[in-house]
């Protein structure tokens, strides 16, 4: 702060000096400079003052750029458990993906932060140096942390060395579709099973179709359909990927264009036939999003067994049943659904008191359902081992548990008192996991270095046609015909030799 | 002897109220559009953070200068030359089109007697302007959804079948351009509506006494006093002619892959190129081609007008 004070009164007073205009323009030219260079550097974190907690900035996740509304109060309460415990507080600043990346690269001060597959990309700043190397510290210094998450490190290791701290949810993909029972199994008299294929929803479709000719059963956006791609491990891109139906076989370990997963495209192929036949919307391709005031009878998302999370009716209008449809499938990529990594800008101190704060997180559920639901009897109360969300608490404290921490070590929710959820739901989790279709690339992570303009060009290739693809809006072959020729000509073979490449040599140290 | 000291320092005075007076904008002038220049070298380097460094400190020691090769991603694209003449021939059309409609409406609207409606004409042309693109695309939307648009239930309460606008390319250039002359042209029409007032209206009664018609006075008075403003606002335009405006071309388009061979342009592809990456070194050597040429484009036509008369140079 200093500096900038002083080459602002300098400023002022060449101004009003008696020298020629150039020379004044260039100091104020080089007061302004100097200005910017020293704000960008001057977030220092201050020392400690002794007996005071510790407060930790702690970045995390927002999708639509709000922090939720009540945030200021439950963090007040989670602080004062926190100091009391451990000394330590929080303050948490919500960002949305593209806030991660331009806060990264310009070098905004945090101690410790979300970071994942998909956003604010775990593997690439731990390659990066941007992330503290937790490998002794965490043994040492957070004994219950490191047993907590075990066996699950490698998911925060990168090159041998931990970066991150798992917090662990579901870690395999499983893909349901949300079906209308109340339309399905009552009025239809139809038995939904846990678990269908995808062309398996056809009839169902067509029925409602028949019923109501003029709307859209598979009402979708242009995203399609949401987990579809769940059937492959993504390695490079939307595009290049090896299917976990793959795994275990010789080509477990073969990269190959995503137009090559015969079960992804044969789904996409019944989507387009779907779309030809009136099930899904027409203008799919062009719609953002679909509300809930569009009461379609299918829709899909990624979640876990025995999740309640999109079963209130109120909200819905009726009851539903989830069916599972792909998975569950493991792969690095899916294991990466949230970690907490510690700046490595950070002090050692400040390190500790991060592990500090996650093994709390890992340890004590109260402090845990504080953060993930909100403040008992306001926000949500407990009901027979579970947590039921109050209005408040659906309306003022509202997020996904990855957001605030490890979702094993919360409370899980209900959807109501009438419709409760296991509370041993986790181990059960875990426990189908087991026979979990598992990728044989061993937690193998591309680096994009080598070929960054050919996945640029390849990028804006996929997103220019990858909706109408997806949502079965053109013919499902001519369209990949098409990206697959303009790719080609973009280096799709030179990206994919040379992922190939690493992945073989990184596979080289497990024979 | 004394008199001589007191004008100069009179003058002074007058250039030091001046020099306050453009202060502010020549600070915003420095701040944003010279201070940022410094930000060049980054199309030049592979930026990486070091941590616990500011932006400046890790650009420029921590990151290693890579040539041309942040430029490469634009030319691996297949469809670039597509690209290219896209956004060219759309900037042309609206070039042509920004210029000769505004000039024609506020001509128009110069002959509307009473005040009222000329008022209530001025700002519903004015208007659409302020709209965000993203409304624009909503409520192009609203006329050209397949099963719910305005146009399409029109068509079939004639009995008949709809059009799959979406996915209809050919029809496009003839959208994106009416699109873009309702939104912006009220805006440019008050530019060359202001200049038409302040016109001496001694050449019009003059014309009037002569028995001129309206025709010859639009042609012999009217756009021999707009041409100079005319060449400045086009001149100004030819600096961004590999510039378009990102939300025409993507949000309207609703980024439809079927229409791409007809709509996408520079800014549409190096976005969908770079969007989900925080590749900084990519997005600045985009820019600098774009108003390097840009610039280049817009310093020979300068000079060609002040060669050939000085009418409308700019610089």
């Amino acid at each position: 702060m200093e500096c900038v004070m002083g080459r602002s009164n300098n400023g002022r007073c060449v101004l009003s000096g008696k020298k020629g205009l150039r020379r004044r323009l260039t100091g104020a030219f080089l007061a302004l400079m100097t200005a910017f260079l020293c704000t960008g550097c001057g977030e220092k974190v201050e020392d400690d003052r002794t007996g005071a907690p510790t407060e930790l900035i702690w970045w995390t996740y927002t999708p639509d750029g709000n922090a939720p509304d009540d945030l200021e109060k439950v963090l007040e309460a989670a602080n004062r458990i926190s100091a009391e415990r451990i000394g330590v507080t929080v303050k948490m600043i919500y960002k949305t993906t593209e806030q991660f990346e331009l806060d990264q690269t310009t070098g905004e001060y945090y101690d410790m932060t979300f970071s994942c597959d998909w956003c604010n990309n775990f593997d690439v700043n731990a390659g990066r140096g941007y992330y503290y190397d937790i490998s002794e510290l965490v043994k040492t210094e957070a004994p219950e942390l490191y047993s907590s998450v075990d066996p699950w490190w490698e998911t925060g290791t990168l090159k041998g060395r931990i970066y991150g701290v798992p917090m662990l949810k579901d870690l395999g993909a499983e893909v349901f579709f949300r079906l209308n029972s109340d339309y399905f199994e009552t009025e239809k008299g139809l038995t939904l099973p846990e678990e269908m294929s995808f062309g398996e929803l056809e009839p169902l479709l067509k029925a409602w179709k028949e019923d109501n000719p003029g709307d859209y059963p598979f009402y979708i956006s242009k995203g399609g359909v949401a987990g579809l791609f769940q059937v492959h491990e993504r390695i490079v891109g939307n595009y290049l990927v090896i299917p976990y139906s793959k795994a275990g076989t010789s080509e477990g370990t073969r990269i190959i264009p995503v137009f090559d997963d015969e079960e992804y495209v044969g789904m996409l192929r019944k989507m387009h036939e779907w779309y030809e036949a009136g099930y899904i919307n027409p203008d799919a391709a062009a719609v953002e999003e679909v509300p809930y005031s569009i009461k379609c009878p299918v829709r899909t998302g990624t979640a876990w067994t025995g999740f309640k999370g999109w079963s209130d009716r109120e909200t819905i209008g009726f009851n539903v049943k989830l069916v599972r449809f792909i998975g569950p499938n493991m792969s690095r990529s899916t294991q990466q659904g949230s970690l907490i990594a510690i700046n490595a800008a950070a002090s050692e101190e400040k390190a500790k008191a991060c592990l500090k704060y996650m093994q709390l997180m890992y340890t004590d559920r109260k402090f845990r359902d504080t953060l993930a639901y909100g403040i008992e009897g306001e926000h949500f109360d407990y009901y027979k081992d579970t947590v039921i969300r109050t209005a408040a608490g659906t309306e003022h404290y509202m997020q996904d548990a990855f957001v605030t921490g490890p979702a094993i070590s919360a409370s899980v929710v209900s959807a109501g008192k009438d419709d409760t959820a296991d509370p041993e739901q986790w181990d059960k989790v875990y426990e189908g996991y087991k026979n979990a279709r598992i990728s044989d690339t061993q937690g193998f992570s591309f680096d994009p270095a080598p070929v960054e303009a050919e996945i640029a060009a390849l990028d804006a290739i996929w997103s220019s046609y990858a909706s109408e693809l997806v949502t079965g809006t053109l013919d499902t072959d001519e369209t990949i015909k098409l990206m697959r020729g303009q790719m080609e000509k973009a280096g799709l073979e030179k990206v994919q030799e040379e992922a190939q490449r690493q992945l073989d040599e990184y596979l080289e140290k497990f024979r | 002897m004394k008199r001589g000291k007191k004008k100069n320092r009179r003058i002074r005075g007058k250039n030091r109220s001046l020099i306050l007076l453009s202060m502010p904008s020549l600070i915003w002038y420095i701040l944003f559009c010279y201070l940022p220049v410094v930000g060049i070298i980054l199309a030049f380097k592979r930026y990486r953070l070091i941590p616990g460094k500011g932006f400046f400190y890790s650009l420029i020691n921590g990151s290693e200068w890579v040539g041309f090769e942040n430029f490469r991603f634009l030319f691996l694209n297949p469809e670039i030359g597509k690209v290219i003449r896209n956004t060219l021939l759309y900037n042309m059309a609206f070039l042509i089109l920004g210029t000769v409609i505004p000039v024609m409406l506020a001509v128009g609207i110069s002959y509307i007697h009473s005040g009222r409606i000329r008022r209530f004409v001025q700002i519903s042309l004015l208007l659409p302007y302020f709209l965000s693109w993203i409304i624009v695309s909503y409520s192009v939307y609203a006329f050209l959804s397949y099963d719910r648009g305005v146009v399409n239930s029109v068509l079939g309460s004639m009995g008949i079948q709809g059009f799959r606008f979406y996915q209809s390319p050919s029809l496009w250039p003839f959208i994106l351009c009416a699109v873009n002359v309702w939104k912006s042209s009220g805006y440019m029409m008050m530019l060359y509506y202001a200049r038409l007032m302040a016109i001496d209206t001694e050449l019009f009664d003059a014309a009037a006494v002569d028995g001129a018609s309206n025709f010859k006075v639009i042609r012999y008075i009217i756009l021999p006093e707009l041409k100079n403003v005319i060449l400045v606002m086009t001149l100004l335009n030819l600096g961004n002619i590999l510039s378009t405006d990102f939300g025409l071309f993507y949000q309207v388009t609703r980024n439809s892959g079927s229409l791409l061979s007809t709509t996408e342009t520079i800014d549409v592809f190096i976005y969908k190129a770079l969007m989900e990456k925080s590749n900084y070194g990519f997005s600045a050597a985009a820019s600098l081609i774009q108003n390097g040429i840009g610039c280049i484009i817009l310093v020979t036509a300068n000079r060609l007008l002040k060669k050939n008369g000085g009418g409308g140079a700019a610089l």
